[in-house]
């Protein structure tokens, strides 16, 4: 009934970041969540593959540094997923 | 738990992270080092603008400087720590408020020394600060910023309407300005000494 994608704890919270705050480091969002990095790994892999963020790996001199970014399609399919949240919880 | 308390759930859990969640990566002994700075500066600066305009405008832009300089110096080797080789949008636009609201509180000031209105220059200062701390509380969702930055304004504008009854606003002799001086010892470096450690020991807490 609800996207898959987005109605999961983790994945709703991490989604809501980087609404909040449009891009964040992969350390940030990590500290943000209380997660380990596998299991952010495996939550941006779902929502990469689903488009709604746009994982960027670059270097820092030698350090590898990845940002997150939320797309415009992110964008949408969270307010469609907050909109039915809320109808769902007034129609029960 | 029923899907109904499930998807309650899932929107308080989306709101708490939407009301509060603004990432901010700041080193809070720069708002100790603006404390101290603003201190040194209540205490000394009216004296030395007195005695001379160069020297005192000199004094006043030497420790702003020097507060920018810890304040970039720390917010980098925090960014770091958060792979940011840069800065946030959030932090640049925060920089810039401040650094055009301390500009012209440098250069009222000079002016307002150099018209011998000392006491107005606490006033200005105390304004500047706590409009400040609003942007940054409202920028940031921190309620601590917020309350102290409306109190500094509160406090400054109740100063500007004592002043209207006071006829010497360029004497360092008068219970006004000690009066003075104290208010803002107290709301632009005791406040922030005192916020900063509250919100570090909420920080060391939450680890």
């Amino acid at each position: 009934m609800f996207d898959p994608l987005l109605h999961q704890s983790i994945r709703s919270k991490l989604i809501s970041f980087l609404i909040a705050n449009e891009e964040l480091p992969f350390r940030a969002l990590k500290e943000m969540l209380d997660v380990t990095d596998g299991n952010l790994s495996s939550h941006l892999t779902k929502l990469e593959k689903g488009g709604y963020v746009k994982i960027e790996k670059s270097f820092e001199g030698k350090r590898p540094k990845t940002t997150i970014h939320i797309t415009d399609e992110g964008v949408g399919a969270f307010k469609k997923y907050i909109d039915e949240l809320r109808v769902f919880v007034q129609e029960n | 738990m029923s899907e109904k308390d499930e998807a309650l759930q899932h929107l308080e859990g989306i709101k708490s992270v939407l009301d509060d969640k603004k990432f901010f990566p700041y080193n809070y002994n720069a708002l100790i080092s603006w404390g101290v700075i603003s201190i040194i500066l209540s205490l000394f600066l009216p004296f030395l603008l007195k005695s001379s305009l160069v020297y005192g405008s000199f004094f006043l832009i030497l420790l702003v400087g020097a507060g920018f300089f810890v304040e970039g110096f720390l917010i980098k080797k925090e960014n770091i720590s958060y792979d940011i080789d840069d800065c946030t949008r959030r932090q640049k636009f925060i920089f810039r408020i401040y650094l055009v609201t301390s500009l012209f509180g440098i250069a009222m000031s000079i002016l307002l020394a150099k018209h011998q209105l000392l006491i107005p220059v606490f006033m200005l200062w105390i304004f500047i600060c706590g409009l400040g701390n609003v942007v940054v509380g409202h920028t940031i969702n921190k309620r601590l910023f917020l309350t102290a930055g409306y109190f500094s304004i509160s406090l400054a504008i109740l100063l500007i309407f004592i002043s209207v009854f006071i006829s010497d606003l360029g004497s360092v002799a008068s219970w006004f300005f000690r009066a003075s001086q104290l208010a803002t010892i107290i709301s632009i470096g005791v406040v922030p000494i005192y916020l900063a450690s509250v919100i570090k020991k909420e920080e060391a807490k939450s680890v």
